[in-house]
């Protein structure tokens, strides 16, 4: 959303004794196109310096920690397929909800969403008769089907009762969650409770490389990116869903029908977040367990904000919430340190990120003042 | 230390000092000049009016002397003392109460609570607890037949409770320090009835009576000459005149208040066709209760610019919503071309060529974040030359944008900067071109050239002078009457919903338009033609 991203102009600004001092800050800021990129990277940065005491604190050398979790994300092609099958999960849901927060319907059921599209493609895939590749489609079809439909009832809701998007979706996360934990235990329990029997093997997504377990459903996500972004910048609903969120009166002035693009908003979004799930169970788990996502669809809040709400800055995003997550399991193997150190990164870049969203323009322009002051000095003012 | 009063006569006020004194306050907002040497005294007792139209200066004023405002330049003297410019804080530990016109209270706290939280900051005021609260505002209540129940929350209050809360906040102020010396209301009367303000108006005869010096912020002449004593006329941000209202009169006042020679350049214009474009009957819109827009008719042709005069509040804002499509009228029917359109969507007047400027550029008229380029499209984006098929066509978007920025004259650093980095004519620019893409039938203009400086205010009145012979009908509402005299083939006046008066452009001038605006229609024999 652009109201993360601070006009760069104000802040560069040259300042009044000459561009010394700004000199350095220009070449930055140049460097990395905005001052909220700039943030972005910065804060990734520090937040890989805070988490150093924190390791060495845990009883492990840092340095050995981080060149773990780098070889564990990295080290090996079997660890670089793991890695973009993550980034295939965070990428869907960073786009499913960052085309609903530039349209102004900021949710969090990304995570419902994703528990959906995974209950639709199994339940399809356990199911249905159809010939495997065919299959394979009804259930792709059938996750995002299951996706678009949970996050249209939040759109529903609000349209309709006025109901909160934001805790309409919350609360759908919960039931949604609750939902595949009776279904597991119950009706579709297999031999051992809290589980599916495993679906077919025709339904298994290919793999794209072998001697990794990296899946044809990346190559969807990368194509459901590039097809985001038309729609965003190419398209007139995508042209229609930022006017509302840039300025949703402006948009009701333009004769913009707002709750049908919302109403269509919902519906992709949720049928992107319904492909990851489906995705996580065809393509890596096989199985619908009742804890089947740790919280993805909350950790991809954070990719899509960090993304800047942009699929290019997304996809960085996912890469690099991909790597911390695969390689801190690793590392937890190599040096003891419980992998919760990757999520503890995570939350540190998101937090530093945010707090620097305020602080860097005023950084930038703090310098710019200060220097003013000298100037007025120098003058002989007061 | 000499006592001349300011232009005007003596007072007939007391021969006291003034419990409030102003000199020479000059406030400048950027190039935008809102108070210029202005002179202000206000007599303890006395009812005092400050008379302007909008952006006259009048509420700026105001904050400068309730210390909301840090003036430019200027002194302030308090019975006779000359003072430091106040803080809010110590405008209020010296007694000065405020009513804003935009009212100032928390609306998830109770009424007690924003009575509390008016006084807690100050020196008479810090010690107190609610409790104390509820028994000083139930006294008050008797003593001014102004009851309010201190548990109810804001948002349950009528706009008339809020009224009468922020009066009772200001009570509670004076109680606590012993007695107010500046009362002061900003247009308190435009969102209450007859009977409110009936009730409003003993009250501060009453406080005035006790020794306080009342002024009330108003252009209604009607209201000053009811209950004010004394009137301060302010104009372009100076004050013009200052006077007893015993010697005075509504004419003179509304002349006073206008002022300005009514530029007399009219290029001559071909009559408008007999053809009615929009044809307004008998619209009503209720709002809470309240009748907005009563039984409103108007009509207007082709090739002719029909200017809606009247005071802020007056129903203008809403006619103009309702004609747009953006509200619904309760009853009545509008015609664009013959076509009952009460019922259409925003889009369906779009395709019937409707063009919108609307008052609030910033809020309503540009995605402000967006680039120039997004917004030049705005509501044109479906049309085939732009899109086809749901898919937008980048480069004959890009032509457009390139074109209108030379068309226009917009200046702008390029096409895909975000429109917030134009200066306001720029924008307004940006907006008329973008509207007149639509070749419209109807143009609705409210106030097109509000806070924009003096080359972008005749470029587009221009603009919109050169559609008008080109056969396209205009709606222009505006508070500015300079605007609606050099843009109007004929104007007519709302006041409370209502027509209140028709008039040729060639029979009106400022003063007239500025009595019928005041709503003194029986004071002067008004030039009202028949609809």
């Amino acid at each position: 959303m652009s109201t993360l991203t601070p006009p760069a102009s104000p802040e560069l600004s040259p300042t009044p004794e000459g561009t010394e001092a700004g000199d350095w800050k220009l070449r930055l800021v140049r460097a990395f196109g905005t001052p909220a990129a700039l943030s972005r990277v910065l804060s990734v940065v520090v937040a890989l310096l805070v988490a150093i005491p924190v390791v060495a604190a845990a009883g492990a050398d840092p340095v050995t920690a981080y060149d773990a979790i780098f070889q564990g994300a990295f080290g090996s092609l079997r660890a670089i397929g793991d890695v973009l099958n993550r980034v295939d999960t965070f990428l869907l849901l960073g786009l499913g909800i960052a085309i609903g927060i530039r349209a102004g319907f900021f949710n969090v059921g990304a995570e419902g969403q994703l528990w959906m599209g995974a209950l639709g493609a199994t339940v399809v895939a356990l199911y249905v008769d159809a010939p495997g590749g065919l299959l394979i489609v009804l259930s792709l079809l059938a996750g995002m089907l299951a996706g678009a439909l949970w996050s249209g009832l939040v759109a529903f809701l609000k349209t309709i009762f006025g109901v909160d998007e934001l805790i309409g979706s919350l609360m759908l996360n919960y039931v949604a969650i609750l939902l595949v934990g009776y279904l597991t235990f119950g009706p579709l329990k297999a031999y051992r409770a809290g589980q599916t029997d495993r679906t077919p093997a025709a339904t298994d997504l290919p793999v794209l490389i072998p001697g990794t377990r990296l899946h044809v459903g990346f190559v969807l996500a990368v194509l459901a990116m590039g097809l985001l972004w038309w729609v965003l910048n190419r398209t007139t609903f995508g042209y229609e869903l930022r006017t509302i969120g840039g300025n949703p009166r402006a948009a009701r002035f333009a004769g913009i029908r707002d709750t049908r693009v919302i109403a269509k908003v919902a519906l992709l979004g949720g049928a992107l977040c319904g492909l990851a799930g489906a995705n996580a169970v065809l393509g890596v788990q096989h199985v619908l367990l009742s804890n089947f996502s740790p919280g993805w669809g909350y950790t991809a809040i954070a990719v899509a904000l960090l993304g800047g709400m942009r699929p290019l800055g997304i996809l960085a995003a996912a890469v690099l919430f991909g790597a911390l997550e695969i390689g801190a399991t690793n590392m937890q193997y190599a040096v003891q340190v419980p992998a919760t150190l990757g999520g503890l990164i995570e939350g540190l870049v998101l937090v530093l990120f945010l707090a620097s969203i305020s602080i860097t323009p005023l950084v930038l322009r703090w310098r710019s003042r200060t220097s003013a002051r000298r100037l007025a000095r120098q003058e002989g003012g007061v | 230390m000499t006592m001349h009063e300011e232009d005007g006569p003596a007072p007939a006020g007391p021969a006291t000092a003034p419990a409030l004194r102003l000199q020479g306050v000059t406030k400048a907002y950027g190039d935008v000049v809102a108070n210029s040497g202005v002179e202000l005294a206000l007599y303890p007792g006395e009812i005092h009016a400050l008379l302007g139209e909008n952006g006259a200066g009048k509420s700026t004023l105001m904050g400068i002397v309730f210390g909301s405002v840090a003036p430019d330049e200027g002194t302030l003297e308090m019975a006779g003392q000359p003072l430091a410019w106040p803080s809010t804080r110590e405008a209020i530990d010296r007694g000065i109460g405020m009513v804003h016109q935009h009212f100032m209270l928390v609306p998830t706290l109770t009424a007690a609570e924003n009575v509390l939280l008016n006084v807690m900051a100050t020196e008479s005021g810090k010690d107190l607890s609610l409790p104390d609260v509820r028994r000083i505002m139930s006294e008050l209540g008797d003593e001014y037949d102004l009851h309010i129940d201190p548990e109810t929350v804001i948002d349950e209050l009528s706009v008339g409770e809020k009224l009468r809360l922020e009066i009772v906040k200001v009570l509670v102020q004076g109680r606590l320090r012993g007695g107010l010396r500046v009362f002061a209301l900003d247009e308190p009367t435009a969102l209450l009835t007859r009977q409110e303000i009936v009730g409003l108006f003993a009250v501060l005869r009453e406080l005035a009576a006790a020794g306080t010096a009342v002024v009330i912020i108003t252009h209604k002449l009607d209201e000053v000459m009811e209950v004010c004593d004394r009137v301060t006329v302010l104009r372009d941000g100076t004050g013009v005149a200052s006077m007893p209202i015993a010697e005075t009169s509504p004419t003179l006042l509304g002349g006073l208040m206008v002022g300005r020679e009514v530029s007399t350049e009219r290029v001559p214009r071909p009559p408008a066709h007999e053809e009615v474009v929009l044809e307004i009957r008998d619209l009503v819109f209720v709002d809470d209760g309240r009748r907005v827009l009563d039984g409103l008719s108007i009509d207007v042709r082709a090739g002719e610019i029909v200017g809606v005069a009247g005071v802020a509040g007056n129903g203008q804002d809403v006619l103009a919503e309702v004609v747009t499509g953006l509200r619904r009228a309760t009853s009545g029917t509008i015609r664009l071309d013959g076509e009952d359109v009460s019922g259409v969507s925003r889009r369906g007047l779009v395709e019937r060529r409707m063009a919108h400027v609307p008052e609030d550029r910033r809020v309503d008229g540009v995605v402000g974040e967006a680039s120039i380029e997004h917004n030049f499209v705005l509501g044109i984006h479906r049309w085939p030359a732009f899109s086809r098929r749901g898919v937008l066509r980048p480069r004959e978007i890009r032509a457009l944008g390139t074109r209108l920025t030379k068309e226009l004259g917009v200046r702008s650093g390029g096409l895909d900067l975000p429109i917030d980095s134009l200066s306001g004519g720029n924008q307004q620019r940006v907006i008329l071109g973008r509207e007149l893409q639509k070749d419209p039938r109807l143009i609705v203009a409210v106030g097109p050239t509000r806070g924009i400086d003096i080359a972008g205010c005749e470029d587009i009145q221009r603009r919109l002078i050169e559609q008008r012979l080109e056969g396209t009908a205009v709606l222009l509402v505006s508070l500015d009457l300079d605007e609606l005299l050099a843009l109007s083939d004929r104007l007519v006046v709302m006041e409370g919903g209502r027509i209140v008066g028709e008039l040729a452009v060639e029979d009106a001038d400022a003063e007239t338009l500025g009595l019928m605006m005041g709503g003194a229609r029986d004071t002067a024999a008004v030039g009202t033609v028949a609809a």
